[in-house]
Formats: C-alpha cells, structure tokens, sequence
C-alpha cells in the first residue's frame, strides 16, 4: 500500500526549530528539541537546513538489529513501529541507522522513531515556511517536476505537455 | 512445502517469520527443547538486575498458529538425513527442508566444585529464575564478555558485591582493545565493581555448597559463581547425522547457509561463517548475525539464491550509563603493516578508528554512541577515508559527528 511521506523543502526552511518543538511537546510534554524525533541539522558550508527523519526504510537494518524484536513494518502499511513496552533501550537500533534517525528519548530510556503522528504531523501542521509536506511519493516527484515546468516554461506540467501534444 | 525448524530461539523465529512472509503455503514445524515461548536472551541481564520485568522477556510473535505449528519442550533426539526426517519425542516427522538453528551452550570449566548448588551460568530464563532464588550476596563472575560485565552490573545494582575475575590481561578481550578496555574497568571499579586479570579460576571449595572460589593469586568467599567464560556450539545432532563440523568447532555452511548436506540449512549461534571484513572463517555468537543468517537460510530454502555477505560483529553496551560500542575488528587481528590507529579522547568521550588499505577494519567508542550509524555503514560497504571526507564535507555535520573529529587528524 502506498503510504504518505515527509518531505522537507530545504529551499523553504529557515532553521527556527518549531517542529523538533511540537514533536518532543506532543511525544514527551517537554518543550526540549532533544527529544524531538526530527532533528533540523545546520550546513553552514552550505548555507541550508536539513532535517533529519526517520524515512521509513523497506528493509529497515533497525530491524534486523533489535533484540527484543519490538521494532516491526505496521500491518497493512510500511510504516516502522515500535512496541515500546519490550524496549530495553540497548540502543542498537541506535547504532545501525545509517540516517542517524533513532532517537534515545531520556525520559523513558527507551529508543523512538518518527511514527508520523498516526498520520497527521503535528511538524507539517505548524511549519511556519511550509517547508515540511506530507504527501505520498508519485506526488511529491508530480509537484517537481511542475515546480521545474514552471520554472523553465512559465506553465504547469499539464500545459506544457498539450502544447508538445502528448498525454500527461 | 514441509519445512522443520529446530530450535525456538531467534535464529528459528526469524526464519519461520520470513518463510511464512515469503510461501503461504509452507507447513512449518519449530521444535523447541525448552517448554517455554519465545525469549530474548540479551535481555536476560536486565532481568537479573529488575529492571525489566519478567513477562517482558516474552516476545512478540507475528506467526499465525494455524501455519506454524510450535512443539515445546521436544529435544530432536535424532537427525536421518537419508530418509528426510527428524525424530523428536519418539515421534518421525518428515521434512522437505530442514533448518538447524539449535544454538549454543555455556562452558564449564573442568574444575573441582562447578557441580555445587551455587554455580551458575547466564542462558535462560530459568538460569536467571534461579539465580533470584539463591539469593547471593557475594558473588564472583567468570569472564568479562559482554555476559559477563552486563551481569556483574546488574548483580551490583541489586545491591551484591561483585567481582570479577578474567583470564586474559585486559577485559573484554574479544571486543575492545586495551586502552578503552582501561576505559571501561575505570568506569566499573569506580561504581564498586573489583575486577581482577590475568587470573584463572582453579576451584570452587564448599561442603554443600559455594563457599569460595580459589585462583591463581587469591581466595575470595563468596555464596554464589557466574561462569560467563564463553559459548560452545550444539553441534551434537549435526555431527550425528553426518554433517560436517568446520575447524572452529560450528557446523560448517556456505553463503546460502546450506551444510554439507543438500536438504539441511543452518543458522545462528550453531554455525561457522566467514567475516565481512577478511573473508576469513569466524563465529559470530550475536542476536543480529543470527536474525540475518536466518533471512538468508529461509529464503534458500524456498528456492531463492540469496548470499550471506558475511558476519560483522556489533556490539554496544551500557556500563553505568556510559554507551560504549565496538565494531570490526581488533589492533592484535589485523596485520601491523600498513595499519593505522586513530584516537581521540576527550572529557568524556573516546574514539578509535583503525584504518588499513584505505578501508576502515574496526571501530570501537566509549562515553558517546552519537552518529555512529553512518560509519558503520561507511565500514560495511568498504568506503575509502577520503571518499568520505568527499561525502561529508561540511564543517557543521563535522561538529555533529564525534567521531569525525577523530578521523580529521587521518585527512591531515
């Protein structure tokens, strides 16, 4: 089943944190980005803000790696989830992300990782920039490859491919 | 297809989960010499120190029980690999594929006194039932592996006084090199633990039971002994059938996880694979290893070709909230020529990273577990030092990444 994403519009973002914010104060009733489960991480060489999430990998090395097998794809969805009441924060889940994505929340001593807020981000909801957007793949590339239509040609997508005369 | 699992541990688990996620319609079969569910074994140390309760041990399983058939508390007494069958509680069962995931087992050592009540090994959750009843005081832990340490931690948290007592000169011999072994002994004897090298156990004295324990250069008293001084593989049933057994003692098996015999596959702690890093034949006693092997064997099983790129030891623990993790290889198995060593300690960190032929063979970190996934993955998939600085070369992910600090000195 196709699933929505987070998508973070680097280009949009201006580094103010309030999503790392809403995450911890909606997760863990803490105003501490800290325990936010997207980190927004600052590349001064060149000058952008990246935010770093977990991306829901297909095949999740963290996974493979939990030892109290708590870390699983939901049912029906390919979203990972955890069921925290086994988590004995080891941490190697920690270890093998390869995005760094795993967050050790300290109050609970126990590992997370972003779970989309069931489907409705509180970080997309309060972006001020609109840089973060939930959408489902096909359309977020659909959206670019506008962006770049209107960019290059002045029109959407749509126009230019019946001024070319082929389907869109 | 008809497929038996031996062993209920996660090596026979996860392979069950991928065949049932693969082939519908494959009739599988777990049998289990203990009578109890599926458990976590590394979670057995934060049992024994009560954080963790003991249902939590308990895992949760995603196999539909009218698809997995799960026998407790039925040991295989026999493999017949030329009839296709197994025969466990005086029963035949026949199998298309058979997958041997049987395990390991602790040693003791051939000593004077292990056969007192008192001794104690760290395996299941019954060994850990019945170390809580004994109720100990004063203990001694032999051998300071991960078992080891993660034990004499919880021991120590319950309020016991704890010491340990190691053969080689350092401890974790296998995992850390000496500098941030010293690193991690600080760590333990400043929170009380005593720990004592480069010192053999030689007996166990007491009448009725564990009185003390005598070693090269001293005698402690003590009520109750840990042996933790490493695994041996249950090969018993594979060697019986005639399968062959490798040179470091598991049973020896392909990169598709097949033994010598065509319709026998094998996985976790019971097996030989080689290292993802030399190529060389190793064992690779860790749940992730196991959990991996297990994917690889089921999927060959259902005709799949699927290749084990090798075991890579991981290891990460906690001592007195201190993460400490290691990663590779060591200083003492890798070859000197060529070799570079890179450390830095700060405060409250340490890093070494060992490079040799522009590929990262080992890492190991005490006091920070920060970014250390993306070098992990630079090391599994053979990434040059100066490919690296190419990928990351900005000076505010620099600062992120403990470790790059570290490697910077290698650029220079």
């Amino acid at each position: 089943m196709k699933q929505k994403r987070l998508y973070h519009n680097t280009s949009l973002c201006d580094g103010c944190g309030l999503c790392q914010l809403v995450c911890a104060l909606e997760h863990c009733g803490q105003w501490n980005h800290y325990q936010s489960r997207i980190k927004i991480v600052n590349d001064m060489e060149r000058e952008a803000f990246y935010a770093v999430c977990c991306t829901q990998c297909e095949e999740a090395p963290c996974i493979l790696t939990c030892l109290m097998n708590t870390i699983y794809k939901q049912p029906g969805s390919d979203i990972t989830v955890r069921d925290l009441y086994h988590c004995i924060g080891c941490r190697a889940c920690e270890l093998a992300c390869p995005f760094d994505a795993a967050v050790f929340d300290v109050i609970q001593e126990k590992v997370v990782n972003c779970d989309l807020c069931g489907g409705r981000p509180l970080c997309v909801e309060y972006c001020p920039n609109h840089a973060l957007t939930y959408d489902y793949p096909g359309d977020q590339a659909d959206k670019k490859r506008n962006q770049a239509a209107l960019q290059r040609f002045g029109t959407s997508l749509l126009e230019v491919f019946k001024f070319s005369g082929k389907e869109a | 297809m008809r497929i038996i699992i031996i062993g209920n541990g996660a090596a026979g688990n996860q392979a069950a989960q991928t065949i049932q996620d693969y082939d519908p319609e494959a009739e599988i079969t777990i049998l289990g010499a203990e009578s109890i569910p599926f458990y976590s074994a590394c979670a057995l140390p934060d049992y024994l120190a009560g954080w963790i309760k003991r249902d939590q041990l308990f895992l949760r399983s995603s196999l539909e029980r009218h698809r997995v058939e799960i026998r407790l508390g039925q040991a295989v007494e026999d493999i017949k690999p030329d009839r296709q069958a197994v025969s466990a509680g005086g029963e035949l069962l026949f199998y298309d594929r058979l997958i041997i995931a049987s395990g390991s087992r602790p040693v003791l050592p051939n000593i004077p006194g292990t056969g007192l009540p008192g001794n104690f090994v760290i395996k299941s959750v019954y060994d850990i039932d019945r170390i809580l009843s004994h109720n100990p005081r004063r203990i001694v832990v032999i051998g300071s592996g991960n078992i080891g340490i993660e034990a004499a931690e919880a021991l120590a948290s319950r309020g016991c006084q704890v010491s340990i007592i190691e053969m080689m000169p350092r401890i974790m011999p296998r995992l850390f090199d000496e500098q941030p072994a010293m690193l991690i002994r600080n760590i333990l004897e400043e929170n009380g633990i005593e720990i004592h090298t480069g010192e053999k156990a030689r007996e166990v004295i007491g009448k009725n039971k564990v009185e003390g324990l005598i070693t090269d250069c001293r005698r402690i008293s003590c009520d109750a002994v840990i042996w933790a001084a490493g695994v041996r593989q249950n090969t018993e049933l594979a060697r019986a059938a005639g399968i062959e057994i490798g040179g470091l003692g598991g049973i020896k098996v392909d990169s598709q996880m097949k033994t010598s015999h065509p319709a026998i596959y094998a996985c976790g702690d019971c097996i030989e694979t080689s290292d993802l890093l030399t190529g060389k034949p190793a064992l690779c006693l860790l749940w992730s290893c196991a959990k991996a092997q297990a994917e690889v064997a089921a999927r060959n099983c259902l005709g799949e070709e699927i290749v084990y790129p090798g075991a890579l030891k991981l290891i990460a623990e906690e001592a007195y909230g201190k993460p400490c993790m290691a990663a590779g290889l060591l200083e003492e198995e890798l070859d000197r020529t060529g070799l570079k060593i890179i450390e830095k300690e700060t405060e409250n960190t340490y890093h070494r990273i060992l490079i040799k032929n522009e590929r990262i063979m080992g890492i190991q970190a005490v006091g920070s577990m920060e970014a250390m996934g993306p070098l992990l993955y630079f090391m599994k998939k053979m990434i040059a030092p100066s490919e690296i600085k190419r990928i990351i070369n900005s000076p505010a992910l620099l600062k992120n990444m403990p470790w790059m600090l570290a490697i910077d000195k290698y650029w220079q």
